[in-house]
């Protein structure tokens, strides 16, 4: 006989943990293994309901249990008429009736930014030339960053603990994967943190160097400011698409929103740091082995010029 | 022979003299008891709650109340009048409220005065002291009481700014602004600093005694603010003790493949240290030079340190991407910490550029903040870096405190030239 609809056991979260047709004969629910459909709840007696058809509509009848069987109000009731969506209650299982005509809710499509990272890191050779791309990157900086006796080991080490790190990362986001969409892509998640930090790590060693060549101009500041975080939204952006259970639309809003929230947050710190009282020389550029040659050089009568400007400034702090 | 004849002469009418026109006392009891009476305690008190903030030494000057006492002793009543007041508490427990009458920043000097003081008192007259002569400081140290305790004259010291008396004797915390004197009662200096282990110094009386000829003089009239006159008085300091500095005829030191300046002033003194640790893939080579003495201006400022202070880095052993991790981290590293608060001064602001000047390129950073109280004054500091070599580098820094902006503009320029490539 066709199904006229079928009945859904529902977890704490309301998700569907088990469906069984509801035809014209009769079904009954409960503990026991004489039931049709047979639930674990120890609230729920061996022998606990039944579903029957009458004349015109479906029924779910309380077969004298001991919990009784709950719809919509706080009361047992002693048989509820079902409708397609009516939830109702035995011992602690949430139940709920659809008929075969009820609505689903439209498909999710796959994003293309999903698959274009898919294609990215999705293949395993890929994913280990990345991660170790990544891995021979940081080695390397640890390296020539360090000016004490140090070992090829040590820095392969060194890299080592920065691949922990992201293994930590990567991990939390494989989680958080696994609980909302079921998918544990751990791997995935590691090579994309391994190519945004990679990236990152390359910003930083570039703004350095502009930074030291033009005496931090506001432009490459203000370019390398953008750059960083285009790329800390990149970073979120790939992980939610890994995760893959939101639309692209809402995946660029939740980012753009963590994003402006950072945002936030660093200029408000930076706000907060303009108004402190510090004793310290704020100056902390760096320098580099660049040819001097290439660097844009002033003479010592045009930084004194230069110099002579921050009076303006100084004793505008001290009659504010 | 003649000479040392001569000396001993002069010695002896230095001590001898004063013993006509006195009996000078025999003991240490004798010179206590004689002269206690003229050393008062000064106490700055919070004007509310009349809580101690401060306690120094002064002592009686003439028949009308004047004291003489250390400016650094009575500089909260400069910088915050509202909030505090001094007393003057004699021998014989009298408290007097006193006044700020006259001051000498520079020396650190100051005239006060309690109207209803009187008694005996110092006369104040210019002496020479042979070296090695017995001297008696009195003072309330650490609150302690009258205290007097026995030293030695030894000399003028050397190398300095302001002029100073080593006295080899035990100066403690609260001592400051009482006097030192000789048996016979004649005010020798002005106690004001210590090194530790009875190395002490004092203000020579002379100085006390140009300030008190200013404020015995017919129309002297204390300023209703004495704070301009402490700028005032650094200002033209400022210009006699930076001469040296902004002529630019430094001494000069060999470090490296660099010569750098050294003692840029008489006053100056240097010392070089060199870091050998022979784990490093590097060696570092220190130059410092400074000056030992400064101007108090409050608790948390002082004027008219100078300090310069070179490194050399070498590391033949690191490739060029190595090198200059090290290179950068020390330049950042130098030099970055500074006292100060936020009532007294400003934060720092600073510029930075590669700059060719005519020996070398550099990366030079200028940073400096002003005075709040004491507009006008700054504090700066001049960084370099040479830049150009691939496993030699020079940094430098110089620190002037309580400059004017232009002095500190035209000596960073005079520095920055000053540093030379030799080969």
């Amino acid at each position: 006989m066709d199904p006229l609809g079928y009945l859904e056991v529902l977890d704490r979260r309301g998700r569907v943990v088990a469906r069984h047709a509801v035809t014209g004969e009769a079904i009954t629910v409960g503990r026991g293994y004489d039931n049709d459909l047979i639930l674990d709840d120890p609230y729920v007696s061996p022998h606990h309901l039944a579903i029957v058809r009458t004349e015109d509509s479906i029924l779910a009848r309380d077969l004298d249990s001991d919990n009784g069987l709950f719809g919509t109000g706080r009361d047992r009731v002693p048989h509820l008429v079902l409708v397609s969506g009516l939830v109702f209650r035995i011992g602690q299982t949430e139940l709920r009736y659809q008929a075969i005509g009820a609505a689903v809710a439209p498909t999710l499509k796959e994003t293309r930014q999903h698959r274009d990272l898919l294609t990215v890191i999705g293949t395993a050779p890929r994913r280990r030339l990345i991660v170790l791309g990544a891995l021979v990157l940081f080695a390397t900086m640890y390296y020539q960053s360090s000016y004490e006796e140090v070992t090829r080991a040590e820095a392969i080490g060194g890299a080592f603990g920065g691949l922990v790190l992201l293994g930590l990362w990567a991990g939390a986001w494989a989680f958080a994967g696994r609980v909302v969409s079921q998918q544990f892509r751990f791997w995935m998640h590691l090579t994309w943190a391994a190519l945004i930090s990679a990236l990152f790590l390359v910003t930083a060693i570039v703004t350095e160097y502009f930074e030291f060549m033009f005496s931090w101009s506001s432009l490459v500041g203000l370019l390398m400011g953008l750059v960083a975080l285009a790329l800390f939204g990149s970073g979120l952006f790939g992980h939610f698409g890994i995760v893959g259970t939101m639309p692209v639309r809402r995946q660029v809003a939740v980012t753009a929103w963590i994003t402006a929230g950072v945002v936030a947050a660093m200029s408000m710190f930076a706000l907060a740091a303009e108004d402190t009282f510090s004793n310290e020389i704020p100056w902390s550029g760096t320098l580099k082995p660049v040819g001097v040659s290439l660097l844009p050089k002033v003479t010592v009568e045009d930084f004194r010029r230069r110099s002579a400007a921050l009076q303006e400034e100084v004793d505008g702090m001290v009659q504010p | 022979m003649r000479l040392r004849v001569a000396l001993v002469a002069w010695a002896l009418t230095c001590v001898a003299g004063p013993a006509l026109a006195q009996q000078e006392p025999s003991s240490t009891a004798d010179v206590f008891d004689r002269y206690s009476g003229r050393v008062v305690k000064i106490e700055v008190r919070e004007a509310g709650s009349a809580a101690k903030a401060v306690t120094g030494s002064g002592f009686l000057v003439s028949d009308r109340g004047h004291l003489i006492t250390n400016y650094h002793v009575i500089s909260k009543l400069i910088h915050d009048p509202e909030r505090y007041v001094a007393v003057a508490i004699t021998e014989a427990g009298q408290t007097v409220p006193v006044r700020v009458l006259a001051l000498d920043v520079v020396h650190d000097l100051a005239v006060i005065q309690g109207e209803v003081l009187v008694g005996s008192h110092f006369t104040l007259t210019e002496i020479a002291v042979a070296q090695g002569r017995r001297l008696y400081s009195m003072g309330h140290p650490y609150e302690l009481g009258l205290t007097i305790a026995e030293g030695t004259f030894n000399g003028m010291l050397e190398h300095t700014r302001y002029e100073r008396i080593h006295f080899t004797g035990p100066i403690n915390p609260g001592m400051s602004g009482g006097p030192t004197i000789t048996a016979g009662g004649e005010v020798v200096g002005i106690n004001v600093a210590t090194a530790g282990n009875e190395v002490s110094f004092l203000v020579p009386v002379r100085r006390a005694l140009r300030l008190m000829e200013e404020v015995q003089a017919p129309g002297y009239r204390t300023p209703d603010d004495l704070l301009p006159l402490v700028q005032h008085q650094i200002d033209q300091h400022q210009e006699a003790y930076l001469g040296p500095l902004l002529a630019g005829d430094y001494d000069t030191v060999t470090m490296g493949p660099y010569r750098v300046p050294s003692k840029l002033a008489p006053y100056f003194n240097c010392w070089g240290d060199t870091t050998t640790d022979d784990d490093a893939p590097y060696s570092l080579v220190d130059h410092q030079c400074g000056t030992d003495d400064y101007i108090f201006i409050s608790s948390d400022m002082e004027s008219g340190v100078v300090r310069l202070w070179h490194r050399l880095l070498e590391g033949d052993q690191l490739n060029r991407f190595r090198f200059y991790s090290l290179y950068s981290d020390d330049f950042q590293m130098a030099d970055r910490w500074f006292a100060g608060n936020e009532d007294e001064v400003t934060r720092f602001t600073c510029e930075d550029r590669t700059v060719r000047t005519s020996h070398l390129t550099l990366k030079a950073v200028f940073c400096v903040r002003g005075y709040r109280k004491l507009q006008g004054l700054y504090d700066a500091v001049i960084k370099a870096a040479v830049l150009g070599g691939t496993d030699v580098g020079l940094e430098t820094s110089l620190v002037l405190s309580g400059v004017s902006f232009e002095n500190a503009l035209d000596i960073m320029a005079r520095y920055l030239e000053a540093l030379e490539w030799i080969r």
